[in-house]
C-alpha cells in the first residue's frame, strides 16, 4: 500500500510542478463570461497551445497576461520568439455563459452568444433576455475575424473554416505573426472607464505591467 | 436698357442651345482633392466641396465612382449630395489622431440613450439646415461606425444624422452596416425617404419628433434592431410629437446582416443581441416623451422578424393611427403588440400617455410564434381605448397547453416594452388588459399545432366587441376569459 501511495504522491507532485511551470494560454473572466484560447498554425503544426501538444510550441511564442485595474479583465501580450516564416497566431473566443471560470470553450455555454465584430473589436451579448451581459475583446492587429462553430475545435484551422451555421457560435481568427512581432488582446467587462480601442492596447499593457 | 435686353437675349440663347446653362452648379469632389481610392481620408475634400457650394448659394456636390474613406461629412443648406453609380462613402475606423466629430453637449441626454442624444458623431450630419438632398444610386458603407455604446472621442455611431432640419430628401441609396442608426432624423419637418435599401447591424430609420414624413418603397434588413421606427424622445430638450407620417410600400426583415443587399438571404444567426430573436420590424415607440399623431402605415411586408409594435411608455399620446394591408411571415414574437406603459423616461411630472383611435385592418400574418400571441396591454392608470381590428388573419404556431392559460401576468408598468416582459401569454389569440372599446371584426385564427389556451383573455377590459371570429375555420362564440 505504501509504495502505491508514494507513487501517487510523486505523480501528483510532478504534474502540479509541470503545470505551474507552464504559462497561461487560456484566459477566462472570473465569472466565466468569455474564454480566449490561443493556437499556432505553421507549415507542419495546427494546434491549440493548451492541448498536450503545447510543449511542441515552447519557445515559439511568449504569452503574458496582466489583470486590468479599471475593470475585470486581462491585457495580454503575445510575441513571436522563434517562429518560422508564415506562422499564424490562431485564437478563438466564446463560451460566455459558463457558470464559472473554465479552461475550455464548452459548446453548451456558447448557445445564444451573439457576437458583434467591428474591425478589431468584438462585443458579445450573452446571458438571458432582460438579464443581458456584455463582454468585450479587442485585439491590436486587424485580421479575418469570423463566426465559427464551437463544436469544431479539433484544431484552429478546422474551427476557422467551420462556418457560422451552428447552435454554438464562437469567433475565430488566424492572424499572421512575424518573428519579434507583438500582438495584444484585451478581454474585459466594459464600463465608463474601461473602453479600449486597438491602438490603446500596447500602452495599456505597459501600464498594467508596472 | 439696351444692356438689359442683351442679357435677357443671352440667357434665352443659353436656354435654347445649352440645356445645362441654367442648372445649379456641380461641385465634383475630385476637383477638391478627393481620391476615391479607398485608402486616403476624403472627408476633408468632400467638406471643402460642400462649403464652396454653400458659399455660392448651394448646388450639387457630385461624388463620382470610387470608394471614399471618410470621417464626418458636414452637410449645409441647399446642398444635394449626389453619389454616382459605383460611388461608396465608407466610414473609416478612428485612429489616435483622427476620427468623427465629437458628440455635442446635450442637457437633455438623461431622457434617452447616448445614440439618440447626439448628432455630430456621425458619418454625415446636419443641424438646423434647409433644403438638403442626399441621393444615389451610390452607397454608404458604415464600416468604421459602431453599434455599441462607446463614448470614446473620435468614435462615430450613425451613418446619417439630422437635427432640426427642414425639407430633406434621401433617395435611391444603398446603406450597409450603419452603426447605431442608418438614419437618425430628430425634429425634421418635411422629410422624404424614397427607394432606399438598408442592410444594417442596428436600427434602420429612426424618425424622432418629425412632422410630415413620407417613407416609401424602401427595403430594410435589420436583424439586430428595428427597421423603421417612429419615436418622440426628449432629445431636443423640448416635447415634440411625431406626426403626419406615411410609411408605404416598404419591406422589412431580419435576415442575417448584409445578406439582403448581397441577395444571399441567409438565416444562420437566429439570435439578436437583446436575445429576443430577429428584430427587423416597423414600430412606433419606444422613446415616447412626445406623442404620435396621424400616422398611416400601408402596403408593407414583414419577413423573419418581430411583429407590428405600437408603444407609448414615456407619457406620449399615440392617436389616430391607421395600419392596413400588411403581410407578415415567420414572426418571432407577438404578431400585434400594443403597449401603453409608464416607464416615464421624461422630465419629472410628465403624466402617463394615452393610446386611442387606432385602426388595424387587412393583416395577414403567417407562422407567428405563439408564446406571446398578440397583446393589447395598458396599465392601471393608462387605458388603451377605441381600437378596431378588421379582416385579420393570424396563422399561429400553437403548441401551448391549457395549463398556460392559468398564468398570472405581471403588470411590469415600468419595464422596457417587449412582449417577453409578460412571459407566456394565457390566450392563444389576444390578451387584452386595461383597455376599453376594442372591436374585433372578421378575425381568423389558424393553428399549426393544437393550443389549449382560450382565444381571448381579458383583464380590466370594458366593451370588447366580437363579430365573425373563427378558429381554424370554425365560427367561435366568444366569451372571453376574465
Amino acid at each position: 500500500m505504501k509504495p502505491l501511495r508514494l507513487t501517487a504522491t510523486l505523480f501528483i507532485l510532478f504534474f502540479v510542478c509541470r503545470l505551474s511551470a507552464q504559462k497561461e494560454t487560456v484566459f477566462c473572466l472570473p465569472d466565466g463570461s468569455g474564454i480566449l484560447r490561443f493556437g499556432l498554425v505553421t507549415a507542419n503544426q495546427d494546434i491549440w497551445l493548451d492541448t498536450d501538444k503545447r510543449l511542441a510550441t515552447d519557445n515559439l511564442l511568449s504569452i503574458e497576461g496582466r489583470h486590468l485595474d479599471e475593470t475585470e479583465g486581462y491585457i495580454i501580450e503575445v510575441s513571436g520568439t522563434a517562429l518560422p516564416e508564415g506562422a499564424m497566431l490562431a485564437w478563438t473566443f466564446g463560451g460566455c455563459d459558463s457558470p464559472g471560470p473554465v479552461h475550455d470553450i464548452h459548446p453548451e455555454y456558447c448557445k445564444d452568444n451573439v457576437f458583434s465584430i467591428e474591425g478589431t473589436s468584438i462585443t458579445v451579448y450573452h446571458g438571458k433576455v432582460m438579464r443581458l451581459r456584455i463582454t468585450q475583446l479587442v485585439t491590436s492587429k486587424p485580421s479575418d475575424i469570423r463566426l465559427a462553430d464551437g463544436h469544431r475545435q479539433e484544431s484552429p484551422q478546422i474551427l476557422f473554416l467551420s462556418g457560422k451555421k451552428t447552435d454554438a457560435p464562437v469567433v475565430a481568427s488566424l492572424c499572421p505573426i512575424a518573428q519579434g512581432e507583438k500582438i495584444y488582446f484585451c478581454l474585459y467587462k466594459p464600463n465608463g472607464k474601461a473602453d479600449y480601442a486597438d491602438y490603446m492596447l500596447p500602452d495599456l499593457f505597459k501600464k498594467e505591467n508596472k | 436698357m439696351k444692356r438689359n435686353h442683351f442679357l435677357i437675349m443671352l440667357l434665352g440663347l443659353c436656354g435654347l442651345f445649352h440645356p445645362h446653362c441654367l442648372q445649379a452648379k456641380l461641385y465634383n469632389v475630385a476637383d477638391f482633392g478627393a481620391t476615391g481610392n479607398g485608402q486616403t481620408i476624403d472627408s476633408h475634400a468632400i467638406n471643402e466641396a460642400i462649403q464652396k457650394a454653400s458659399s455660392e448659394g448651394g448646388g450639387t456636390v457630385y461624388i463620382p465612382a470610387g470608394e471614399y474613406l471618410c470621417y464626418s461629412i458636414r452637410l449645409a443648406s441647399h446642398i444635394h449630395l449626389y453619389l454616382e453609380q459605383g460611388a461608396t462613402l465608407t466610414a473609416a475606423f478612428p485612429t489616435p489622431t483622427e476620427g468623427y466629430d465629437e458628440a455635442e453637449p446635450n442637457d437633455a441626454n438623461l431622457y434617452q440613450d447616448f445614440g439618440h442624444s447626439h448628432w455630430k458623431n456621425s458619418l454625415i450630419w446636419g443641424i438646423g439646415l434647409d433644403n438638403v438632398t442626399i441621393s444615389g444610386p451610390g452607397s454608404i458603407y458604415g464600416k468604421g461606425l459602431t453599434r455599441e455604446e462607446s463614448r470614446r472621442k473620435g468614435v462615430g455611431n450613425k451613418a446619417i444624422s439630422l437635427k432640426e432640419c427642414r425639407n430633406v430628401t434621401l433617395k435611391d441609396l444603398s446603406m450597409k452596416r450603419c452603426g447605431h442608426f442608418a438614419l437618425l432624423a430628430t425634429g425634421v419637418d418635411n422629410l422624404t425617404l424614397h427607394n432606399i435599401k438598408v442592410d444594417t447591424n442596428r436600427d434602420g430609420f429612426d424618425i424622432d419628433c418629425c412632422k410630415n414624413v413620407r417613407i416609401s418603397q424602401c427595403s430594410l434588413n435589420t436583424p439586430w434592431d428595428d427597421a423603421i421606427v417612429l419615436k418622440a424622445s426628449y432629445a431636443l430638450g423640448y416635447f415634440k410629437d411625431t406626426e403626419n407620417v406615411t410609411i408605404s410600400d416598404c419591406f422589412v426583415s431580419g435576415y442575417d446582416r448584409e445578406s439582403m443587399l448581397d441577395c444571399s438571404w441567409k438565416l444562420d444567426e437566429p439570435q439578436a443581441p437583446d436575445h429576443g430573436f430577429r428584430t427587423g420590424r416597423i414600430k412606433i415607440g419606444t422613446e415616447s416623451s412626445g406623442g404620435f399623431k396621424n400616422i398611416a402605415i400601408t402596403n408593407c411586408i414583414f419577413e423573419h422578424c418581430r411583429g407590428l409594435a405600437l408603444e407609448s411608455v414615456d407619457g406620449g399620446k399615440l392617436e389616430d393611427i391607421v395600419i392596413s394591408n400588411i403581410t407578415m411571415r415567420h414572426i418571432v414574437n407577438a404578431g400585434i403588440f400594443l403597449r401603453l406603459g409608464s416607464r416615464m423616461r421624461s422630465p419629472e411630472g410628465t403624466p402617463v400617455g394615452s393610446m386611442r383611435r387606432i385602426r388595424i385592418s387587412h393583416i395577414n400574418a403567417y407562422d407567428v410564434d405563439s408564446r406571446y400571441s398578440s397583446i393589447i396591454s395598458g396599465v392601471p392608470d393608462g387605458i388603451i381605448e377605441d381600437v378596431t381590428f378588421n379582416d385579420i388573419n393570424l396563422y399561429y404556431q400553437g403548441g401551448y397547453s391549457e395549463e398556460d392559460s392559468r398564468r398570472e401576468i405581471p403588470e411590469e408598468e415600468k419595464a422596457y416594452p417587449e412582449p417577453w416582459m409578460f412571459g407566456t401569454i394565457p390566450a392563444k389569440g389576444f390578451y387584452i388588459r386595461h383597455a376599453r372599446n376594442i372591436s374585433f371584426n372578421h378575425i381568423n385564427f389558424h393553428y399549426e399545432k393544437p393550443d389549449g389556451r382560450p382565444l381571448f383573455v381579458t383583464d380590466d377590459a370594458q366593451n370588447i366587441r366580437f363579430n365573425d371570429i373563427r378558429s381554424d375555420g370554425k365560427e367561435e362564440t366568444i366569451n372571453p376569459i376574465l
